[in-house]
């Protein structure tokens, strides 16, 4: 099964996607920032002409101007001041820097630092966390559609049927379709989360796998257990449509928090949680399925 | 070409119909549409305003004013996000990456003494009638998917095409049927909306329709070589959701500047325009257009190459050319995790590319390469063969030890090559060169990336198109701003494989030698002169003693 799954390149192609998508799109941003250097307008009104130099130095484009307020409400400078006043389109260290530079010109008994502390690791971190959340959901989805679809596809085309001849155990054939799932999706979620510490950081990778495991053994299940009996020829969009809806209402649980999120797969991933508990459910909901797989085989 | 005739396309989209809808399962899938459309359509909605932000803790540290102190959500403690102190004009000074609202308007006088005003852009915000196009266009994945996918995995696609229906009405029909479907939805909870007083009606409606629509013409081509159900499936989850997202982000941002381009960029515009985020009928029509006139142009192309063209015959252009992309995909998922963190300090934060954890990056590189070489044995008849995973002689052992012993001494040889200028470029050089040291990456993580590197060029492209064309591979991968001693390596590597007749493990032996030495080179010189010696002796007996068993035999 996991030749087969390997052998279309559609597949293969969209198991890489997003770790592609979301990888590439960090260090596209990353690169975007570090090539354009954004240099903002900053409208000064004339009595404020001598704060140029310090706002240049601080990475901003000063322009002395009668009325800056109009310069900024036309969208021609992202930031103007006159007098004891601001106008601002935006937030960040350069409107920091800019309050600086006045509140200084204006002797106030208080002003933010000109000398703005870089974002810690822990904020990246904080955002790779988050990533990788995104990452789970994309796989959430992958996973409900091969556990679904590999199910439908084989009893359709007559697979299935000769599966069930052979001379193995009826509890296998459900078994290795949880595993075929699982393996799949891990090894390319995997991929995704290593690549995500390595460009952002992660707070605990090891955990982080552990919830990726569990995350990408859920998903399948649920995709097996939304399929049911049902094939292509009995309507196969009605139940993806559920396996789906249940896999993003999973993980929007996660995201919502709760103890209990950290023992359901998918949902743990935003759960903060060492990634065991989930790894336990993930096995509960396996042994589950892989019955009542078996259990629907025999009826079948 | 003749015009399609609406009785054959009608009677492909009731066949589509009743394959989906029909039974237990075809109510439940109307059931989830209705389910995640319905309460978006009638139910109440309080949005927050962009500027209501919940006053969330704030941990300061430093010279806290009392009035700061007193705030109910700051919290004083050693690490904090904000530091109070003193300049050397007596001033206050607050440092942080931003100073919240409530802690202003405690060290602010009334009034205070710098007003600070934040103008929101002029652009526009898409109202609750965006989610009918999105949900509309959403829950038709399977379907979509199924509905060339699956007709191919029952081979029933091939009597469809050959019986007295063209192409144009078997794509018209399967997207008539799905794309009433989900237009339609959308078009109801849209009315419902409306009817209940939820929304405005407008010239919203109008383009409405067409997201779905779209979506469905697109995924119908993108789907159109699925050969079941899960490749047609994975390849809408693919593209569907991210060219919505930023076909719509791109019109969102463009409004502003250039409203008609906006409206008239495929997708987007008409997603826009379903949020009803532009006022007047000129756009919404113009966004209506556009986005129709994209979908019959994937329609066309979808009838048009509905069925792939064969495979062309195995020649050494087409396995150079497959290589050349196999060493694309390598290079980009060996470099991506090394030279990445290398942005943040060329971004202007050189905190985090120094203090983020190197020996994931190896890693993450080393299982994008294992899992390249593994899905290619996947595809294989022989796997381990495939791969170089097969018995080497005793003798080309022997010959790894010597030649992993030469390249460590080496090594230096190196350091003649100058380094590049650019700051960035001398930075990815130390990164791609330190990758396979020890110290950077540990015993597990240079097994790991050794084991991967090899199998992929010695095993794989170097069996496939040659030792050249190989080892330039592995150069231009593993070591593109150093790859005359990359080629060098490789070369040598090369021949290790040859002699142990296609088989990596000498090669990996070769680079576990090699590797270690070279981390520890500068102190150790004389005893890798004594190894290198004691390693050729032992070659030479090992081959010595391999071609008089040969002759034996």
């Amino acid at each position: 099964m996991l030749q087969r799954l390997v052998r279309e390149g559609l597949v293969l192609r969209s198991l890489t996607f997003p770790t592609v998508l979301i990888v590439g799109t960090l260090m596209l941003t990353i690169g975007f920032v570090a090539w354009l250097r954004w240099q903002p307008t900053v409208a000064l009104s004339p009595d404020l002409a001598d704060l140029a130099p310090t706002l240049l130095s601080a990475g901003m484009k000063p322009v002395i101007t009668s009325d800056p307020q109009a310069m900024v409400d036309a969208e021609e400078a992202w930031g103007g001041a006159e007098d004891d006043h601001i106008w601002l389109h935006g937030g960040g260290p350069k409107a920091l820097a800019l309050e600086s530079a006045v509140r200084t010109h204006a002797g106030t008994a208080w002003r933010p630092d000109a000398n703005i502390p870089h974002p810690s690791l822990d904020v990246a971190v904080a955002m790779g966390q988050r990533i990788v959340v995104l990452l789970g959901v994309l796989f959430g989805l992958y996973g409900v559609v091969f556990g679904a679809g590999m199910v439908a596809r084989d009893r359709d085309n007559g697979t299935f049927e000769i599966e069930l001849a052979l001379p193995v155990p009826r509890w296998v054939h459900g078994a290795a379709r949880v595993l075929t799932g699982t393996l799949a999706l891990f090894a390319f979620l995997g991929l995704g989360v290593l690549m995500v510490e390595a460009v952002i950081g992660l707070a605990d990778v090891g955990a982080t796998l552990r919830h990726a495991l569990a995350g990408a053994c859920g998903s399948t299940c649920i995709g097996l257990i939304a399929i049911g009996r049902g094939g292509l020829k009995t309507g196969f969009t009605g139940p993806l449509a559920t396996g789906m809806s249940l896999a993003t209402a999973l993980v929007a649980i996660g995201i919502a928090g709760g103890r209990l999120a950290a023992w359901v797969p998918l949902a743990s991933f935003a759960s903060g949680a060492s990634g065991w508990e989930a790894l336990l459910g993930a096995t509960v909901l396996a042994l589950f399925t892989t019955a009542l797989f078996t259990w629907r085989s025999a009826k079948t | 070409m003749n015009a399609p005739r609406l009785a054959r396309v009608l009677a492909i989209a009731r066949r589509d119909w009743v394959q989906e809808l029909r039974g237990r399962r075809g109510a439940l899938f109307g059931g989830i549409t209705a389910f995640l459309l319905l309460p978006v359509a009638a139910v109440r909605m309080n949005v927050p305003s962009l500027t209501d932000h919940p006053a969330r803790q704030v941990v300061v540290t430093g010279e806290v004013p009392e009035a700061v102190r007193d705030l109910p959500n700051v919290v004083v403690r050693d690490r904090a996000q904000i530091l109070f102190h003193r300049a050397s004009d007596g001033a206050l000074l607050v440092r942080g990456q931003e100073v919240p609202p409530e802690i202003r308007k405690a060290l602010d006088d009334d009034p205070p003494a710098v007003q600070v005003s934040h103008t929101s852009p002029r652009q526009h915000m898409p109202g609750r009638s965006i989610l009918f196009a999105l949900i509309s266009a959403s829950v038709l994945t399977g379907a979509v998917s199924e509905s060339i996918g699956g007709e191919r995995s029952r081979r029933t696609l091939q009597a469809l095409l050959s019986a007295a229906i063209t192409r144009e009405e078997v794509v018209l029909g399967k997207w008539l049927a799905w794309a009433s479907y989900g237009g339609g939805a959308g078009l109801l909870a849209g009315l419902l909306a409306v009817a209940l007083g939820r929304v405005p009606a407008g010239w919203w409606l109008l383009p409405l329709p067409m997201v779905a629509a779209s979506m469905v013409a697109l995924a119908l081509f993108l789907s159109r070589h699925a050969t079941d159900v899960v490749g047609g499936a994975t390849v809408s989850l693919r593209y569907l959701p991210a060219l919505l997202a930023f076909t719509g982000l791109v019109s969102w941002l463009f409004a502003d500047q250039h409203p008609v381009f906006a409206a008239a960029l495929p997708i987007g515009g008409a997603l826009m325009a379903a949020g009803a985020t532009w006022p007047g009928a000129t756009l919404s029509a113009i966004a209506a257009a556009s986005t129709g006139a994209f979908t019959a142009g994937a329609l066309a192309l979808t009838a048009r190459y509905l069925e792939q063209p064969p495979e062309p015959p195995d020649s050494l252009w087409r396995r150079t050319r497959e290589s050349l992309a196999i060493a694309a995909i390598a290079a980009v998922a060996w470099w991506a995790p090394l030279t990445a963190p290398i942005l943040w300090g060329a971004a202007g934060n050189p905190v985090i590319t120094d203090r983020l954890p190197r020996a994931p990056a190896v890693w993450a590189g080393a299982v994008a390469l294992l899992l390249l070489s593994l899905v290619h044995a996947g595809r294989a008849r022989e796997p381990a063969v495939e791969l170089g995973l097969v018995r080497a002689p005793g003798q080309a052992w022997a010959f790894a030890v010597v030649v992993g012993l030469v390249l460590a001494i080496s090594a230096p040889m190196a350091g003649l090559v100058p380094l590049p200028h650019a700051l960035l470029l001398s930075d990815a050089r130390f990164r791609l060169g330190a990758a396979v040291e020890p110290t950077w990456v540990g015993p597990a993580g240079l097994v790991v990336a050794v084991v991967a590197q090899e199998i992929l060029f010695r095993g794989w492209v170097q069996r496939r198109v040659g030792p050249a064309l190989g080892t330039l591979a592995f150069a231009l991968v593993v070591s593109p701003l150093e790859p005359l001693s990359a080629f060098v390596a490789g070369a040598a590597l090369a021949s290790v494989t040859r002699l142990a007749r296609g088989s990596v493990g000498p090669a990996i032996l070769a680079r576990l030698v090699w590797a270690p030495l070279v981390a520890l080179a500068p102190s150790i010189a004389p005893v890798t002169a004594l190894l290198l010696g004691g390693g050729t002796a032992a070659a030479l007996w090992g081959t010595a003693r391999y071609r008089s068993k040969t002759t034996e035999r």
